[in-house]
């Protein structure tokens, strides 16, 4: 039950447990199938997934936050986390310890968010992948407009992060703190 | 007699770092050299025959093994004792969330499975016009997020009548909501931080893709 201590994992465990249950209900073959394909990503990805997360739990350790932090404050630190995002290993299990050790450092959420966003959409470090089913001109359009999108989306944020009026809290007589 | 011991201090210090700089250069030769062949001769590792598939299909990953190899091994010969500290960080991590990879992992496999591909063509198909971009973002999330398993099907959908627009919008989405992303998401941050990157990755995705469509841009 330690393996289970947060409700979030093993609301995943109850969620493919009710799809197969359904799956073998209604539709057995497709069970089947399903079974399969998740079976043949496992042979794929377990591996690479445990060596990531060797890498990653132990790369936070090393990198030194407080000087890495400085890139990601102040005006440009969207741009910054854009890039940087951008050219992370599209991994989660490689890229996350990192930028969770920035968030530690004290990086605020707006510049967290974007790096998480550009980790997963921009993903350069695919370009092989790409290169290899699509061509140039798709990958260079890909990368281009997910960028861009990035910038949108993260400034976006950003903004609003800062420029939304904060909710006003106020503690009462009793003790008890009430919203305004 | 102080100064003697300051300066044996100091040259034991230089010493170190210096054996710490030959290490360090000897690996990054190292994983450059390695990384170099496991992409380009001997990319897909062919050579290692039917147990390559353990290996997964993505050079991009069996290169990250070589880093993470080299990695290690600089800090064995450099701080045993943050070597011994990582490695008992990630196996923690790794027994704390090894069922909800499974899990996670079995979910993909499932939900492919539920979408018909027919349907999925006629929704991503140039008379579709702009729903085609909504619906490409939408099925793009929940498929996986390797570009090796991914890639292939997205090129055999645009092959099979599915538009510019809605393979683009595909491969924009890709991976967003899969389900290891997400257990990587809960695993490293929590629910709230899992569910804004959902709303803001989703909409910069649709922001991506809605901007190539109304560019005209059509290979």
């Amino acid at each position: 039950m330690k393996l289970l201590k947060k409700w979030e994992q093993s609301f995943m465990l109850f969620i493919a447990a009710g799809l197969y249950l359904f799956l073998l209900v209604f539709y057995p073959a497709r069970a089947h199938a399903a079974l399969e394909r998740s079976f043949h990503e496992m042979e794929n990805l377990l591996l690479p997934i445990t060596l990531a997360m060797f890498f990653g739990g132990s790369i936070n350790l090393v990198i030194k936050n407080n000087v890495s932090c400085k890139f990601f404050q102040g005006k440009r630190s969207i741009l910054s986390a854009g890039i940087t995002g951008s050219i992370f290993p599209p991994c989660p299990f490689i890229s996350y310890p990192l930028i969770k050790g920035f968030h530690n450092g004290g990086v605020k959420l707006p510049v967290i968010m974007t790096m998480i966003i550009a980790t997963t959409l921009v993903e350069i470090t695919q370009v092989f992948a790409g290169l290899a089913v699509f061509g140039t001109k798709i990958v260079a359009l890909r990368i281009g407009f997910a960028f861009t999108a990035t910038m949108i989306v993260g400034f976006m944020f950003n903004f609003l992060y800062y420029r939304l009026p904060a909710r006003k809290v106020t503690v009462s007589s009793n003790g008890s703190a009430e919203d305004q | 007699m102080i100064t003697n011991k300051t300066d044996s201090a100091s040259n034991n210090n230089l010493a170190g770092k210096r054996r710490k700089h030959i290490i360090g250069f000897i690996c990054v030769l190292g994983t450059l050299l390695l990384s170099w062949l496991v992409l380009f001769p001997y990319r897909g590792l062919k050579f290692l025959g039917s147990y390559r598939i353990y290996l997964g299909k993505n050079p991009a990953i069996h290169a990250l093994i070589v880093v993470a190899v080299f990695y290690y091994l600089y800090l064995i010969l450099t701080s045993r004792e943050q070597a011994t500290k990582s490695a008992d960080i990630s196996w923690r991590t790794i027994k704390g969330s090894f069922l909800n990879i499974i899990g996670a992992l079995l979910i993909a496999g499932a939900a492919l499975e539920l979408i018909p591909t027919s349907y999925l063509t006629a929704l991503l198909g140039e008379q579709a016009g702009i729903r085609a971009v909504f619906a490409g973002v939408s099925i793009g999330t929940v498929m996986p997020a390797c570009p090796f398993i991914t890639y292939p099907v997205i090129a055999a959908f645009y092959g099979g009548g599915a538009g510019f627009a809605g393979t683009m919008a595909m491969l924009f989405g890709s991976g967003l909501a899969f389900a290891c992303t997400i257990s990587a998401d809960i695993i490293h941050f929590d629910s709230k931080i899992m569910s804004l990157r959902l709303v803001l990755s989703f909409l910069a995705a649709l922001v991506a893709a809605l901007l190539l469509y109304f560019s005209g841009i059509n290979l």
